[in-house]
């Protein structure tokens, strides 16, 4: 057996190389790895690369410092959201900051609510920070705190964040400085794990988190194709969120406003661009046990296919040009058919060929994959970590990301299919369900 | 019977008509020179537009000075702003200011106004005890004033016109350069309360004094603890999680971002790089760091500076009579008790008279029987009732007070023959002895006049009676009374 899956290993990794015949059995058997991963991977390359020559030229910060309102979403999260206040109040920042503390459901959230206005108290120590606490006493859902704060908004950059985040001192510095091109509308943050080294399961999504978001956002970014501007920690310009009206009402009203920002970036005279800053940090817990990951991921995962069933019409080259409906594309394809793709293939090869051929097929994909990620991960800690060390420290983990994605991708088969069944984003957490029950879609 | 009076500051704004009163004319002066008896007056005629305030501060203050005048119903019929207070009222109707002046007039007749006139205490008390027990005497908020709140009534009653006269157009009178050290009124009626002549009604406020010059305008500043100076500012303490630096935050500070000047890593998040421990400041003129910046009361009469809790803090009541103001009133006599015994061992002078008439039978007999008397008198220049007014009299003489009952032992039997003047006999004790004693006491008395600046003045005198005076028999009274006035 071992054998076996030895020598067909060689045959697949090793012979290629030398003998051309081979390469019909990879082209044959790694469809999907091959034709997709590796042309998408290389653009990926492509666009940092790209990043990091255009960051180096980029001269001294200018001195542009917009007021800015950052909205705190919170609900039930008590004494965590004194983090998140503290941080926004120890920016760096020399520009007026207010800070608009969203309480959903005060009236059964009092603990929250109480230490918001503990952290009232807090801003007379800091020089051009204000805070209000908005106490909603109605619970109505994640969306409609962040349409409430944008009726208290005076700032000309509004900070969308939610109450469990944290950021780095130099956030603001860094986002506002892309709001100097008048093209930019909106800078989708970067976001990483705050609790990695907790769990292993935090440790993968760290790397997760960085592999495609601080990495491939940075990549995409270059060419305008963010795909989502994350709703935990959104920067917009405040003439954009009023030319959009806000947030829409139901899940995934983040992959929802970009979406809606996007559908300008085609017939508007005046360019509009969505920048992704690797340098805008926001920390954030993720879900510390795997059971608990899945549950998220069931939940997330089933905004794509929500989305699209939402937005269909307006899906189109015309709307949002070429690059991003292609983006999209992609991406619906990550989402939505690779993980089909996946999940029939591990069982095909299985069927159709023995088992030592089959397994050594998929260490083949599996070190496809390892490479991969391993090759992304230590060019996305030389070229954009802010915390070499750290991220390093998790390199560990690394072979074992593969394993890990393959999980995430089977579970995200499962969100889709429940979005399709069971009309998931009906049962979410982001509001209640008398709300969600009036959306439109 | 009509007794009511008016004065007229200008005859041709008057509101009511000659043949209402009795009579009518245009100063105190020339009212105190016709009258015999207390009467109810009006003042009529006032012009708002012409310096009004002065003439009627005027007005009232040599009104409430009349020896005969000061405790009698006074009505204005225009209100005339803060002023208002040193009448009984705004009234434009005869019958009114007749009903209520009336009222007044009876209990004034009671006493003998002319015999209280004399202290402070009780031209006050007399007016209070015309005017019934309901009668507030209520504080004025005047924040131009140095002491804050006054009681207008009891500020030209005690003879405080200073007072009123610093707060209302000072230019209108000579300046008085006397230095605030003076009572106030506020004070005035505070040690009245606590000798039980008034009883305290509602609390109005709570005022805090410059333990210096007795004022209450006061700027609270916060300053430098180390060199007392007021240029200083912030600075926010960084704490380096890496290396444990502790350092203000400006040595951190490099461009947006802050880098430890020591271990030279960046901190990007609270709580996870760095925290700030504590904000201190830093004196800008003797670069002196601290923790707290001390605060202080700057006064703005004295420009002493004073820590909070230096500060002399004095309750403003509404005061009415009590009882016994009523009765001092009544009797003439206030009877504030300076006086340095009051224990057990202190008896009334008769006894003490007869004691000492009996020691001097028994001395006769028994040659060992031997006493010595020592008397305390305390001395002032001005009349002792203005003095107890001074701020540190009072807890001068207590402190003294609580000494000589030290020094005096349980055997020896103390009395207060007047206010001033405290016996002591010691029984079984020869001349040198009582020297002795009076020598201590003496020394202590010294404290009474540095603290008092002379004001006040204690003297001790030791006396022991020759036997042959024990043959005439009561003589006790006779023989104390001349030594008393002997010294």
């Amino acid at each position: 057996m071992l054998e076996g899956i030895l020598f067909h290993l060689y045959n697949f990794l090793v012979l290629p190389f030398y003998n051309q015949g081979y390469m019909t059995v990879i082209l044959l058997f790694l469809p999907m790895v091959v034709f997709f991963e590796l042309p998408w991977n290389l653009f990926i390359f492509l666009g940092l690369f790209k990043y990091v020559l255009r960051r180096k030229q980029e001269g001294s910060r200018i001195d542009f410092f917009p007021s800015v309102s950052c909205i705190v979403t919170c609900y039930n999260e008590g004494r965590e959201i004194e983090k998140t206040v503290l941080s926004l109040l120890e920016q760096l920042y020399p520009g007026k900051l207010q800070i608009l503390l969203v309480i959903d459901g005060a009236y059964i959230n009092k603990s929250t609510l109480k230490v918001a206005e503990e952290l009232q108290k807090l801003a007379v120590q800091y020089n051009n920070r204000t805070i209000s606490v908005i106490p909603k006493w109605q619970r109505g859902g994640v969306v409609s705190s962040s349409n409430l704060g944008l009726n208290f908004v005076t700032g000309e950059i509004v900070v969308k964040v939610d109450g469990d985040s944290s950021f780095d001192n130099n956030m603001l510095e860094r986002v506002t400085r892309h709001f100097v091109d008048p093209e930019v509308v909106a800078v989708s943050g970067c976001l990483r794990v705050r609790n990695a080294a907790d769990t292993f399961c935090a440790g993968f999504q760290a790397i997760e988190y960085f592999n495609s978001i601080q990495l491939s956002k940075t990549a995409l970014s270059e060419f305008n194709m963010v795909n989502n501007i994350s709703g935990a920690f959104g920067i917009f310009r405040r003439s954009l969120l009023n030319l959009v009206e806000g947030w829409d009402a139901g899940t995934a009203e983040d992959l929802d406003i970009t979406l809606r920002i996007k559908n300008y970036f085609n017939n508007r005279k005046e360019k509009f661009r969505i920048v992704f800053d690797p340098e805008a940090i926001c920390f954030t817990d993720v879900p510390e046990t795997y059971a608990k990951f899945f549950k998220q991921r069931l939940r997330w995962e089933g905004d794509y296919p929500y989305i699209i069933g939402k937005h269909w019409r307006s899906i189109a080259p015309s709307m949002m040009g070429w690059a991003n409906f292609n983006g999209l594309l992609v991406t619906m394809f990550t989402n939505i058919v690779l993980p089909m793709m996946v999940f029939v293939y591990t069982f095909w090869i299985f069927i159709v060929f023995p088992a030592d051929y089959a397994i050594a097929l998929l260490i083949a994909v599996y070190s496809f994959y390892f490479v991969m990620t391993c090759l992304l991960y230590l060019l996305g800690i030389i070229f954009v970590s802010e915390r070499k060390k750290e991220d390093l420290s998790r390199f560990g983990l690394v072979p074992f990301m593969p394993m890990f994605l393959f999980a995430a991708k089977i579970n995200t088969l499962l969100a889709v299919f429940w979005e399709w069944i069971g009309k998931g984003h009906q049962d979410s957490s982001m509001a209640p369900w008398w709300v969600l029950r009036k959306n439109k879609f | 019977m009509n007794k009511l009076y008016r004065i007229t500051l200008d005859a041709t704004k008057t509101l009511l008509a000659t043949e209402d009163f009795v009579q009518t004319f245009h100063s105190v002066e020339e009212l105190t020179k016709n009258i015999t008896e207390p009467v109810i007056v009006v003042v009529d005629g006032i012009n708002i537009a012409d310096c009004y305030e002065a003439k009627i501060l005027k007005l009232v203050c040599n009104f409430r000075k009349s020896k005969l005048l000061y405790a009698c119903p006074l009505y204005f019929t225009t209100s005339v702003g803060e002023l208002d207070y040193c009448s009984d009222g705004i009234e434009n109707s005869k019958s009114e200011i007749l009903a209520q002046g009336n009222v007044i007039l009876d209990r004034l007749n009671l006493l003998s106004i002319e015999k209280n006139s004399a202290s402070s205490d009780l031209r006050l008390l007399t007016f209070l005890f015309a005017r019934g027990e309901e009668y507030l005497l209520k504080p004025q908020l005047l924040p131009s004033s140095p002491w804050l709140y006054q009681y207008m009534t009891a500020a030209l009653l005690g003879r405080f016109c200073n007072e009123l006269h610093r707060t209302f157009s000072s230019n209108c009178y000579e300046n008085d350069k006397s230095n605030h050290k003076e009572e106030s009124s506020v004070q005035w009626l505070n040690y009245l309360l606590n000798h039980g002549l008034l009883v305290e009604k509602q609390l109005v406020d709570r005022v805090r004094y410059c333990p210096y010059c007795m004022t209450g305008n006061l700027n609270f500043i916060d300053m430098c603890p180390l060199c007392g100076s007021i240029n200083f500012s912030k600075h926010k303490m960084i704490h380096c999680f890496t290396c444990a630096n502790v350092a203000p935050e400006e040595e951190f500070q490099k461009g947006y971002q802050l880098v430890c000047p020591r271990c030279k890593s960046t901190l990007r998040h609270i709580g996870v790089d760095y925290d700030r421990p504590l904000e201190s400041y830093q004196c800008n003129d003797c670069h002196g760091k601290f923790i707290e910046p001390q605060i202080k009361a700057s006064c703005l009469n004295c420009q002493e500076k004073s820590s909070a809790e230096d500060l002399i803090a004095r309750p403003i009541y509404n005061y009415a009579i009590s009882a016994k103001g009523m009765r001092a009133a009544q009797l003439g006599d206030v009877n504030l008790e300076i006086a340095l015994f009051d224990d057990k061992r202190n008896v009334l002078p008769l006894y003490f008279y007869q004691m000492i008439d009996w020691m001097l039978q028994m001395k006769q007999r028994y040659k060992d029987a031997e006493f010595t008397l020592i008397c305390i008198k305390i001395i002032s220049a001005k009349d002792l009732d203005e003095v107890a007014y001074l701020p540190k009299a009072n807890d001068v003489i207590a402190e003294l007070s609580v000494r000589v009952r030290e020094l005096v032992r349980n055997t020896d039997i103390t009395t207060n023959t007047s206010k001033n003047v405290s016996w002591v006999m010691l029984p079984r004790t020869n001349t040198e002895g009582g020297e002795i004693l009076a020598a201590r006491i003496e020394n202590l008395a010294q404290m009474v006049s540095t603290e008092t600046n002379s004001q006040i003045r204690v003297a001790v005198k030791c006396f022991s009676i020759p036997t042959e005076q024990a043959q005439q028999v009561p003589i006790a009274e006779k023989l104390l009374t001349e030594y008393e006035a002997g010294f």
